[in-house]
């Protein structure tokens, strides 16, 4: 059966890590590592594994914790925004689509009755007059032009109004 | 037996402000944890991914899922376990997205700055240690640095890796292995 541990894993990469690995240590623990596959793979691997971890990490060019803290902190705000959010519009698309079916019902109940109505101005628009239509708005205008003229400044108006007051 | 250790609370906001007002962590405790385990995130992120670009990265995010995990932990080598489980975890998704891009066979600067003959017999060794780390598989690049560079014990590698011990420690010898094969390698091949 493979063993994959040895009782003298420890004390070998500590001879590595402290640089007394193969010179300065027992020479029974030396006896020892020359026969076991663990230990002289520990034995070899243990201190390049420490250099490299000493050169990297002295090599790191780590942010600094303050901004860490700080951006963390902007983004959980930005993501508990949008969650929060989430529900409005879910909301809002749902009273969308409800609407548009709503609508939908409402036409295909009146169908028949739209129906006859576009029938009908279709028939107007074919039998339009226009030489009489003028000659009745020219009429219309004479009589009542003032009062045109003051609905039309009232419809002008109060689109104005109401924008300027607005940004106010 | 780690994970029951573990405790999480407050895992939504009631509202934008208090996103980060139930925080376990102050600004202070985040700020020691982090000097203090920054460095070694990095350095694991970095030779696990085989790219320091990558590693900037991943480190940042690390830290943000460790706050937003809002858990309590009962000791440091929890906490710190914890963060090396979410920076593993990083890691593999970062890993599993760029998998249709080749990746990288050298890592780090070293391996651009080591001279190619002649050189300081220390960069040649870094060298041929990147060399060697890139030709492994990222688990076994994870549970060498845990049990080498970290110290970790086995029930912590473990516990980071997602693995049980049990499955852990024949893995761990082969990594050992290999590592100390191509090492080995390197070497002989810089012998006169």
């Amino acid at each position: 059966m493979t063993r994959f541990e040895c009782e003298f894993e420890a004390d070998v990469l500590a001879a590595a890590l402290q640089d007394r690995w193969p010179e300065r240590v027992d020479p029974e623990l030396r006896a020892h590592v020359a026969t076991c596959a663990i230990c002289s793979d520990i034995a070899s691997i243990g201190k390049a594994i420490e250099e490299d971890r000493e050169a990297h990490s002295a090599s790191a060019v780590i942010p600094d914790s303050g901004r860490v803290w700080w951006m963390a902190q902007l983004r959980a705000r930005r993501e508990a925004a949008e969650a929060a959010n989430r529900p409005l519009t879910i909301a809002l698309v749902a009273a969308l689509v409800g609407a548009a079916g709503v609508l939908g019902a409402c036409f295909r109940a009146a169908f028949t009755w739209f129906h006859g109505v576009a029938g009908r101005i279709a028939a107007d628009i074919s039998s339009f007059d226009l030489a009489g239509w003028l000659s009745f708005a020219g009429k219309l205008l004479a009589e009542h032009g003032a009062l045109a003229l003051a609905m039309a400044a009232i419809l002008l108006l109060l689109p104005a109004a109401y924008l300027a007051i607005g940004r106010d | 037996m780690f994970r029951d250790l573990t405790l999480a609370i407050g895992s939504r906001p009631a509202t934008v402000e208090d996103a980060c007002a139930d925080w376990v962590m102050d600004e202070e405790t985040f700020r020691a944890f982090y000097e203090r385990t920054a460095r070694g995130v990095w350095a694991y992120l970095s030779r696990v991914t085989g790219d320091r670009q990558l590693a900037d990265d991943l480190l940042q995010e690390t830290f943000y899922r460790f706050l937003r995990a809002n858990s309590i932990y009962e000791t440091e080598t929890h906490r710190r376990n914890a963060l090396y489980r979410i920076a593993t975890n990083l890691a593999r998704d970062a890993r599993r997205r760029s998998q249709t891009r080749p990746a990288p066979i050298l890592v780090g600067d070293e391996i651009e700055s080591a001279p190619s003959g002649g050189g300081s017999d220390s960069a040649e060794r870094s060298a041929d240690f990147t060399r060697a780390m890139s030709s492994l598989h990222p688990r076994e690049r994870a549970m060498l640095w845990l049990a080498y560079a970290e110290g970790a014990s086995h029930r912590e590698i473990a516990s980071v890796l997602g693995l049980s011990v049990a499955s852990l420690k024949p893995l761990l010898f082969r990594a050992r292995r290999k590592l100390a094969g191509l090492l080995g390698r390197s070497e002989k091949g810089r012998r006169p």
